[in-house]
């Protein structure tokens, strides 16, 4: 399959202030309002002010956990009682949440185009607008002197996504030849991290962008919009510039993702996350030569094991001929390059979020794997 | 006897009138002045501030800098450096060539001289020390002292100062505070032989709360109100909380760590303010989306949904429920005999 490799460079300003726009006008509402102004109408509406507003599904749990029923329960009252009786209950609750702190607040995110409640925020957690994001963003970008790679946009959610990426700061992994990446930033902007920095690194040989997110010292989340959480946020961001943008644990991780193998339930995850990407038209075997997950099938199908019948567990322990680097490179490298699939630019950088997620992950699943001269030893 | 008494209560009361009556005037000595302010003209040096070339510029005057003829209050928590960074900003001023003065109500030559080891610039600050006047009438040393006319004087404090004034000449607290604040006015004015637009920082004393201890009077002629305070994390700022000429509640985060320097964190003050102006905005932004909520299902809402809500006739049954119960707590029982 053809790919053609996209050269890390800035996007244009022209494509820059397209994609703002876009962001600008994917924004959603936020309203915030004394959750003993709202009513449950029914359940995917609430009643405000005396107006009915549709809620998604999501949104609609979102506000029931905020009344303190959790999903799994808020099933098992529908299941029990009709829909009037559940609606009942459901308003009692919020009657008594409202009655117990008068002052109580939530936030509801509305969808512009769908005139649809798509969120609630509870008091403490608030979603910065596209504006204040894109002002900050703009602002890191001009003092780190970073350049912007990749801008995406969900027009759904209002969610953006921006890499950037520090010409100046590149650097290798310790004990690794051939393995040099240029270490940046990626700014995200959604209902459920809040404003989200993470590293965001670039293998230069391939030019794989991936965004690393879970390392708990470099992820800087701002969720409130209050001067301590700015100041928080902001010396943070200082801190990481001062590293050169460079992840803290990456040496190490990159390590053991190099002495690895991935483990099957780690190569189907990644096999998925590339098939959510693509739509109902294509097949496993359309991205073999990214991800082999066909090819390892077929070989654990030859050797007489029958991976169909494999609990999760089993799928963890079941080794692959593959690292867990290269399977997050292949990852990358799908994400990164046009590679005439049509893969829109925010599932794009889903998939470099879900490789720095498989990357930062805590322990891989082979990864304390020791040898044994027990290896070849049969049970009785 | 009793007669006698009352005779002389009646007599003291009337003489109390009498004066009373004397002393005030039933007739103006000269016409009101009526003021417009298009035909008021002022020497232009008036409106350039001092400036010291540190961050305090930003919170004092918003052209940057120390105001001429304008008169500031600093209270803060006992030991957070009321009198280091008084001294810093007029040693400051002296050193790009204003007139200064330091008026020590409380500290002797032994103490600054401690100080000057420290901060060896405050070595070139002229200082008046009213404890070694105490033979004279204070009042004429600190007037005789002004009049050769400073760009600053820095006064620590002015409760110490009001005391020393008022003990001496046996005057009592209002009277030294108006004398004061009569002063430090004429010298704004530039009532002096340099004819210097005088800007007083004045120390004032804060109670055990922390709370400021001069009169409205005072608060009320003054141009701005400095405070200094300390985080819970131990660290100290300034902020004003009144301010004529400048900004209020910006807070400015300073360290004594340095030898000879106040340090003003700049860095941490252009981040708040930046952090300051993006909640401004946020501001804007979330009270636009409330408006277009409101109008959004003002415009669609009661009437697009109505239908599909189901009519919820249990809440409605179980409210009814829960007030047939209030009703029945509240029958009264039988009132037994």
């Amino acid at each position: 399959m053809e790919t053609r490799s996209k050269k890390l460079e800035s996007i244009s300003q022209g494509l820059y202030d397209q994609k703002a726009q876009a962001a600008l006008n994917a924004q959603p509402i936020r309203k915030t309002v004394l959750i003993s102004e709202l009513k449950i109408a029914d359940m995917n509406t609430i009643e405000w002010n005396g107006n009915f507003v549709k809620m998604s599904e999501h949104a609609f749990n979102q506000f029931c956990k905020i009344i303190g029923v959790p999903v799994t329960f808020q099933r098992k009252v529908g299941d029990l009682f009709d829909q009037t009786k559940s609606v009942n209950f459901l308003n009692n609750m919020r009657k008594a949440v409202a009655q117990a702190n008068s002052g109580q607040t939530i936030t509801l995110v509305v969808n512009r185009a769908e005139k649809k409640i798509v969120g609630v925020l509870k008091e403490d957690r608030q979603l910065i607008s596209s504006k204040g994001f894109l002002d900050t963003v703009g602002q890191v970008v001009d003092k780190g002197r970073l350049i912007v790679n990749d801008f995406a946009v969900n027009d759904k959610t209002g969610e953006i996504i921006i890499n950037t990426t520090n010409p100046n700061g590149l650097f290798d992994i310790k004990g690794v030849k051939d393995e040099a990446h240029i270490g940046g930033v990626s700014f995200s902007n959604s209902m459920k991290d809040g404003f989200l920095v993470t590293p965001y690194t670039n293998r230069l040989v391939c030019t794989n962008g991936m965004i690393v997110k879970g390392f708990e010292d470099d992820d800087i989340n701002m969720t409130n919009i209050d001067q301590d959480s700015m100041n928080n946020f902001w010396n943070k961001l200082k801190g990481l510039m001062k590293n050169g943008f460079k992840p803290s644990q990456f040496d190490e991780r990159a390590s053991k993702a190099i002495h690895s193998p991935a483990s099957l339930d780690e190569m189907s995850k990644a096999t998925h996350s590339i098939m959510k990407s693509l739509g109902k038209d294509f097949e496993v075997k359309d991205i073999q030569s990214w991800v082999p997950l066909q090819e390892t099938l077929n070989k654990f199908h030859a050797a007489g094991i029958d991976t169909n019948a494999f609990n999760s567990a089993q799928m963890k322990n079941a080794k692959t001929g593959t690292s867990v680097w290269d399977i997050i490179q292949s990852v990358t490298h799908f994400a990164s390059h046009d590679n005439g699939f049509n893969v829109d630019d925010y599932q794009r950088m889903q998939l470099q979020m879900f490789a720095g997620q498989l990357f930062a992950k805590k322990v891989y699943d082979m990864e304390n794997l020791v040898s044994s001269p027990f290896n070849n030893y049969k049970l009785r | 006897m009793a007669e006698d008494n009352r005779k002389r209560n009646r007599s003291a009361r009337g003489k109390k009138k009498s004066r009373k009556e004397i002393d005030v005037a039933t007739e103006l000595t000269q016409p009101n002045r009526i003021v417009k302010m298009k035909n008021v003209e002022f020497d232009p040096i008036i409106f350039q501030p001092m400036k010291t070339g540190k961050a305090i510029d930003n919170i004092l005057d918003q052209d940057g800098g120390v105001p001429r003829a304008s008169n500031y209050i600093v209270i803060g928590d006992p030991g957070i450096g009321k009198s280091t960074v008084t001294l810093d900003i007029i040693s400051d001023l002296a050193e790009t060539g204003h007139k200064v003065l330091f008026i020590s109500g409380e500290m002797n030559r032994i103490d600054l001289y401690k100080y000057v080891q420290r901060y060896p610039k405050f070595g070139d600050i002229d200082i008046l020390f009213m404890n070694e006047h105490l033979d004279e009438n204070p009042k004429l040393v600190i007037e005789t002292q002004l009049k050769e006319g400073y760009d600053i004087v820095l006064g620590d404090s002015f409760v110490e100062i009001q005391d020393t004034v008022k003990e001496a000449l046996f005057m009592t607290s209002t009277a030294t505070e108006k004398w004061i604040i009569d002063l430090m006015i004429s010298n704004n004015m530039g009532n002096n032989n340099a004819k210097k637009y005088t800007t007083f920082l004045m120390i004032q004393q804060v109670t055990k709360g922390g709370n400021f201890v001069g009169s409205n009077k005072l608060k009320h002629n003054t141009t701005g109100m400095m405070e200094m305070r300390w985080t819970k994390s131990g660290e100290a700022y300034l902020e004003m909380n009144k301010n004529r000429r400048g900004p209020v509640n910006k807070r400015l985060y300073f360290k004594l760590d340095n030898p000879n320097d106040v340090f003003y964190d700049t860095g941490r003050f252009l981040m708040e303010e930046n952090n300051r102006q993006m909640l401004n905005s946020e501001a804007d932004e979330l009270k636009a989306e409330s408006d277009d909520f409101e109008t959004m299902f003002a415009e669609t809402g009661t009437n697009k949904f109505i239908d599909d809500v189901v009519t919820n006739s249990a809440e409605d049954e179980m409210e009814q429920h829960e007030q047939n119960l209030e009703n029945q707590d509240t029958v009264k029982e039988p009132i037994a005999e």
